[in-house]
């Protein structure tokens, strides 16, 4: 009984880590320009498929991850350079209906180049998985989980300790008067693509050996994450964090105890109640205005 | 108008480092109000030339001249809406021209984007004061250094910034968005002198403040005045404004209808009538 629960709860959370860093994405680029970044998940696919190809192609894992990440950061620099940024003052909607043209794009070019298999990387770890009190581990849950943090606590040190940080925090709150304080607020928002990009691919790789990967992988992936940023209200990077441990918990749970023909549609229920009662968000800002 | 043009001012060299010699430099070798006219000696710090600019189909802006020389203080007051704002943002690149020219130094800015300028030492205290509310004081004041923040000095200017307030050191470590107006204005002011100003622009540094308020941030740009920052204010507050430049352009309607020292134009009638309440 505990083991099970115990069990259902472990998988929650590995699945809710990934929506996190998914969400922190989302987040990332919303808080930089108030667009909604459709291509989120596309980030996810090009790490994990990216690692797929070059290991094919020969090249070792450890070599492969990093190159396939950085690919997908260069991807995200000019998804903004190529298609965010020629739209110039365009309003948020257009922007939003970029990105869904992009990731659209993207994943075309990944069917025909890439193909259209289900791929599986290799665990992390030789032993696959390890028996705590009754309950199965996977050891890749632990890399996600490791990694995760890791991402995570970066991501708070660069926003609370570097200078560039702390210009894509002051752009995010006053656009023109981070422009007076000398910060270029088109290569701020170019970075903010960047990392969106590195975060996603990352959460795209250590998911692969668990979840598989292929071409389509970046649309269930991509829409659950923007939901976990939902929950947590748009702009909030804690509350991307709660809100994807939370989707992953439910998730997991419902799988468990109900059954697992439900499971993908927790989301879409909880985005609903979470619409109705709580529109902004559980730690969203109120859109309270100082004059 | 029969207010004469007059430029009681020495130019000066490098002035970049002047906010931070408290009082190091002296007032005494700048000509105070009594100096002849000097119009048209030395060159300009900043020099506009025909500036139109407009929101859409509307020209705010009718091709306006203005100059400011270095180490002088320059008031431009106006009633609400006549285009003084406009103005202060076409300076920083904020606001885009139609037509006109703006030289800073004597480089053309017109293709320099709002960060570049900020760079060439063009620094704006921005109307309404727009700090960043969701981060801490120290924060802001850090980023107003941002466009050289690789100096060594900088958190020696940090400290000097809070011996000039000593009010932000306090709160320091608090959102820059729990601050009172006042507090915030000044926060907006050290936070542009992080940038080392070489031309500090103030849009409307008195909007919503208390009367003692008022009389400190005036106090304030004073000071600064008299350590040698070249200073562009913009105030609906006409007369502490004018009290305090040397010279001042009364902006109406986006043309500039009167000029003159700031004496003349406290004493002239119709500038009296219009903007000082008689």
């Amino acid at each position: 009984m505990f083991s099970e629960f115990f069990q259902f709860t472990f998988s929650g959370v590995t699945l809710g880590a990934i929506y996190a860093l998914v969400a922190l994405g989302f987040t990332l680029i919303y808080n930089a320009s108030h667009v909604i970044n459709f291509a989120q998940g596309e980030f996810l696919m090009i790490g994990g498929m990216g690692t797929v190809v070059l290991m094919d192609a020969g090249v070792p894992i450890y070599f492969a991850i990093p190159l396939a990440i950085a690919m997908s950061g260069v991807a995200g620099i000019l998804l903004h350079r190529l298609a965010i940024a020629p739209a110039k003052n365009a309003d948020v909607v257009t922007l939003i209906i970029i990105t869904i043209g992009a990731s659209i794009f993207l994943r075309g070019l990944a069917q025909v180049f890439w193909g259209k298999e289900y791929h599986a990387l290799p665990n992390f770890s030789a032993t696959e998985s390890i028996n705590l009190g009754g309950a199965i581990l996977l050891t890749q849950s632990l890399w996600i989980l490791g990694i995760a943090a890791v991402l995570v606590t970066a991501l708070g040190l660069f926003f609370t300790r570097t200078a560039l940080g702390k210009a894509l925090l002051a752009t995010s709150m006053n656009k023109d008067a981070a422009s007076l304080m000398g910060i270029k607020t088109g290569a701020i928002l170019m970075m903010a693509f960047g990392i969106s990009a590195v975060i996603g691919a990352a959460a795209g790789v250590i998911v692969a050996p668990i979840t598989l990967t292929s071409y389509d992988i970046g649309i269930m992936l991509g829409l659950k994450g923007f939901i976990a940023a939902a929950i947590g209200g748009l702009g909030s990077s804690t509350g991307a964090i709660l809100g994807g441990l939370l989707l992953g918990l439910a998730e997991a749970y419902t799988a468990g105890y109900i059954s697992s023909d439900y499971k993908d549609a927790v989301p879409f229920v909880i985005i609903l109640a979470i619409l109705f009662f709580l529109p902004n968000g559980l730690l969203g800002s109120r859109a309270v205005e100082r004059v | 108008m029969n207010a004469t043009l007059s430029t009681p001012t020495t130019p000066r060299g490098e002035q970049r480092a002047a906010a931070f010699n408290d009082g190091g430099a002296s007032p005494g070798d700048r000509a105070d109000g009594s100096a002849g006219p000097m119009a048209g000696s030395g060159t300009p710090l900043l020099d506009l030339k025909g500036i139109r600019t407009g929101y859409g189909r509307i020209e705010a802006l009718h091709g306006l001249d203005v100059a400011i020389h270095p180490g002088e203080t320059v008031a431009l007051v106006g009633a609400n809406g006549a285009g003084k704002s406009t103005l202060l943002k076409v300076i920083s690149g904020l606001q885009p021209l139609t037509a006109g020219t703006v030289t800073f130094d004597g480089e053309d800015l017109n293709r320099r984007k709002a960060a570049d300028r900020v760079h060439r030492g063009i620094i704006q205290v921005p109307e309404g004061r727009q700090v960043f509310a969701g981060l801490s004081v120290e924060d802001n004041l850090m980023l107003g250094a941002f466009s050289r923040r690789r100096d060594k000095d900088v958190a020696d200017n940090l400290e000097a910034m809070y011996q000039r307030f000593p009010i932000l050191k306090e709160k320091r470590r608090l959102h820059a968005g729990n601050l009172s107006g006042g507090q915030q204005q000044m926060l907006a002011m050290g936070r542009a002198l992080m940038a080392k100003p070489r031309l500090l622009l103030l849009d409307e540094p008195s909007m919503g403040l208390a009367p003692l308020i008022i009389e400190e941030i005036f106090g304030i740009i004073t000071e600064l005045k008299r350590e040698g920052i070249t200073i562009f204010v913009v105030e609906q507050n006409a007369s502490e404004a004018l009290a305090i430049a040397d010279r001042g352009y009364v902006l109406e309607t986006g043309d500039i209808v009167a000029t003159g020292s700031g004496e003349t134009l406290l004493n002239d009638d119709s500038v009296k009538a219009a903007y000082l309440g008689g």
